[in-house]
């Protein structure tokens, strides 16, 4: 739904499903896409600006899981799978409060992929959060729709990260390096 | 002796074992595909007992990372096994 609001289209469309009494989520199957663990160094080449988009993304939902088994590339495009493990659910589901520090993932494969700071960002990155973070109508619907997943501490946490990252990739049009300490620290 | 299988999700939905892994006297040993072998050796696992440590598990670890393996490798793309006996 982030994934959506915010156009980054990396998340295959994914709905909640319950099968044999238990809910989970089922997600569309990319045929011949390759994990990332059966990538070389030289096979990631030109998914730079998709891994950066990921990378922003991960922060947003709070992803401490993403590794090579968890991002598969198939085209020229990335596609972000199992983030189950975003929104605080490796800690009890505890929410990153407003006003607490984001936090970014470390590195998340052997490539280094996945850290950008001082990365020029792609600039439809830019301009899809320049309209995100300027449109009250939709943040309010996102808002409202993540209420009713998860609650309405986790859907204003998440709202504010977007407005946090948004602020940053806008005006700086990357995530500077002083950014690190705070990228890192993470409060939960 | 303890060990682990990792299955990738065919095109056709069928399930494949690319690698096992096993618990040896000198820590994990995995035998398989062996770029996916090489990068998971590699890149190290996180430890999802205790996340917030952010610790990586890498084979050297024994069991913990034989343990963890299906806690990281749970995409539908690729799955792992509970840890198994034989």
């Amino acid at each position: 739904m982030i994934d959506r609001f915010l156009n980054l289209g990396l998340v295959p469309p994914t709905t909640i499903r319950i099968m044999d009494g238990v809910e989970g989520s089922m997600q569309q199957f990319i045929p011949g896409a390759k994990e990332a663990y059966d990538c070389t160094e030289r096979d990631l080449d030109g998914y730079e600006k998709d891994l950066m988009k990921m990378w922003i993304f991960d922060t947003i939902i709070c992803n401490w899981d993403r590794h090579s088994g968890n991002f598969l590339i198939k085209n020229d495009k990335v596609y972000a799978v199992d983030n189950g493990f975003s929104m605080g659910a490796l800690f009890g589901n505890r929410v990153v409060e407003i006003d607490s520090k984001i936090d970014g993932h470390r590195e998340f494969t052997k490539f280094g992929h996945g850290l950008f700071f001082d990365f020029e960002l792609p600039e439809d990155l830019l301009q899809n959060f320049q309209k995100f973070i300027s449109d009250n109508e939709s943040k309010q619907i996102l808002k409202e729709l993540l209420s009713e997943l998860m609650g309405e501490r986790h859907a204003a946490a998440v709202i504010s990260r977007i407005e946090q990252v948004g602020k940053i990739v806008t005006e700086q049009k990357m995530i500077p390096n002083s950014a690190n300490p705070f990228w890192r620290t993470y409060n939960l | 002796m303890q060990f682990v299988e990792i299955y990738k999700l065919q095109n056709n939905g069928d399930q494949k074992v690319i690698a096992t892994c096993k618990l040896a006297e000198e820590g994990i040993v995995c035998e398989g595909e062996p770029l996916f072998i090489e990068n998971l050796e590699k890149e190290g696992i996180l430890d999802y007992s205790q996340p917030q440590a952010r610790i990586k598990l890498f084979p050297k670890d024994g069991i913990k990372f034989l343990e963890n393996l299906k806690y990281a490798l749970k995409s539908g793309y690729l799955s792992a096994t509970d840890v198994q006996n034989s």
